[in-house]
C-alpha cells in the first residue's frame, strides 16, 4: 500500500486558508520553520453550529465550565 | 550531534543529541524565548505575536529532516543511522503563565485542529512512519520552559511502546474478532467505578491496570485510529473532556499538576492499522499532593510497574472534581 493512499483529507499549504485554519509558514534565519495557525471568530461560531450547539455564539468556557 | 544507536539487547533505537546539552534551562520570565519578541526586546523563537497557535522547529532537536551522518561506523552488532526525523515545538498561547488547563475549550478545540494538521503533514513525509504528539507539563516531569507548550516527535520508526500496543490489539482482534480499545471502553463503563468521566464521543477513564495514581485514558467511543479519522463535533467533544479532566486534576491538590499527555495514533508508514484504536493517556507523576511516583528500579530495570493505590478510589477522588460542563 502506497503510504499516500493512508493519508486522509486533504494537506494545507503555505499562507493558505482552508475550512476554519489561516496557516502561515516562515523561513527563520536560522533555515527552520515557524507556522502561525489563527482562526477566525467567525470561524468559532461555526465550529460552534457543528457541534450541534443550540446557541451558535461563543460562549466563554467560565460559564461554562468554573 | 544527532544520530540513531541500536541497541541489541532490547530491539530498540536510542537517539543521542548532544546539542539537547547547551538548551535553555528555566530563563526567568522576562526571558522566555518562547514569548512573542517584544518591540524593542531581545529576539525570541516567536517574530509574531498575532496568532492562535504557533508551531515551529525545535531549535535543539533530537531528531532532523536533514541530520548529519553519524559520529561513528556501524558493526554487525551496533546499527547506527543517521537520526532522521522531525521535532516540533508548539505553542498554546502567546501568554507566559497559561496553561493548556487555563485555555478555554474554544483554545483547546483550535489546538485539536492544529494537531490534526501537523499529523497530516508530518506524517505525509517519505521519512516520517509514526507522529508522536506529546506534552510535558511540570518541573517534575523535567520541563525546561515553563511557556505553556506541547511537542511532536516525527519519528523514522514505529517507537518501541506503540510496537507493543499494536501487536497486542493486532492478536486480540485476530482471537476475539473485536477491536481491544473497544473491548477495555466497553469493560471500563460496565463497570463503571474507574470512569472519570465521559461524553457523546469520548470516555476518561484510569485503567484497571494504572501504572501511576493518577494515570487517565481518553478513548474515543466511534472505533478509528488518528485524528484526521475525527468529526468535527468530535474534536470538539475532546476539547471539552480534555479541559475538564485537566481542571479536575488541577483541583485535585489545588496546584498546577503535573503530566505527561501522549497520544496514540496509528502508524503513518502505509500499512493497514485498522485493528488499532486512537486515545490519549496522561501518566501524572504525583501520588500525593507533595510526593512523586519514581520510576525505580522495578519500573526501570525490570519494566514492573507497582502501583500504590487503586484506580476504583483514585478515579473517584477525581470524579469529586469533574465540573458539569465537561459533558455534553
Amino acid at each position: 500500500m502506497e503510504k499516500q493512499e493512508n493519508m486522509q483529507g486533504k494537506t494545507l499549504t503555505d499562507r493558505c486558508r482552508v475550512g476554519e485554519i489561516r496557516k502561515n509558514k516562515i523561513t527563520l534565519e536560522d533555515g527552520r520553520y515557524l507556522i502561525l495557525y489563527s482562526f477566525d471568530q467567525a470561524d468559532v461560531r461555526s465550529c460552534a453550529t457543528d457541534a450541534g450547539t443550540s446557541n451558535p455564539e461563543p460562549v466563554a468556557d467560565e460559564e461554562r465550565l468554573v | 550531534m544527532s544520530e540513531l544507536r541500536w541497541n541489541p539487547l532490547l530491539g530498540e533505537w536510542v537517539a543521542t543529541a548532544t546539542q539537547r546539552q547547551e538548551r535553555t534551562f528555566l530563563p526567568p520570565a522576562d526571558f522566555c524565548p518562547l514569548c512573542p519578541t517584544k518591540l524593542g526586546g531581545f529576539p525570541t523563537e516567536v517574530p509574531e505575536n498575532d496568532y492562535d497557535i504557533v508551531v515551529f522547529e525545535n531549535r535543539f532537536p533530537s531528531l532532523k529532516s536533514k541530520p548529519p551522518t553519524p559520529s561513528v561506523e556501524a558493526t554487525e552488532l551496533y546499527n547506527v543511522s543517521p537520526g532522521q526525523g522531525v521535532c516540533e515545538v508548539v505553542l498554546y498561547s502567546p501568554h507566559h503563565s497559561s496553561t493548556l488547563t487555563d485555555e478555554p475549550v474554544e483554545q483547546i478545540y483550535k489546538l485539536v485542529q492544529v494537531w490534526t494538521d501537523r499529523f497530516r503533514e508530518l506524517g505525509a513525509l517519505d521519512f516520517v512512519n509514526y507522529v508522536f504528539i506529546f506534552e510535558n507539563k511540570g518541573e517534575a516531569i523535567g520541563v525546561t520552559l515553563h511557556h505553556p507548550h506541547g511537542q511532536i516527535y516525527a519519528y523514522p520508526f514505529i517507537p518501541p511502546q506503540i510496537a507493543r500496543e499494536l501487536d497486542q490489539s493486532r492478536a486480540h482482534h485476530e482471537h476475539t474478532g473485536r477491536c481491544l480499545v473497544c473491548d477495555i471502553i466497553a469493560e471500563e463503563r460496565r463497570d463503571g467505578r474507574r470512569v472519570v468521566m465521559e461524553n457523546s464521543s469520548f470516555t476518561a477513564y484510569i485503567p484497571f491496570f494504572a501504572r501511576y495514581p493518577y494515570e487517565v485514558h481518553i478513548a474515543s467511543t466511534r472505533h478509528l485510529q488518528a485524528l484526521t479519522d475525527i468529526e468535527h463535533h468530535e474534536q470538539r467533544a475532546m476539547a471539552k473532556i480534555l479541559k475538564a479532566l485537566l481542571m479536575a486534576y488541577d483541583k485535585l491538590f489545588n496546584l498546577s499538576f503535573p503530566y505527561m499527555m501522549v497520544l496514540h495514533q496509528r502508524p503513518t508508514d502505509g500499512g493497514q492499522y485498522d485493528h488499532y484504536h486512537f486515545h490519549i493517556e496522561f501518566y501524572p507523576p504525583l501520588r500525593t499532593a507533595t510526593k512523586l511516583k519514581y520510576l525505580a528500579g522495578s519500573e526501570t530495570g525490570a519494566g514492573m510497574f507497582i502501583n500504590d493505590t487503586l484506580a476504583e478510589e483514585k478515579a473517584a477522588e477525581l470524579r469529586a472534581y469533574v465540573v458539569e460542563g465537561g459533558r455534553d
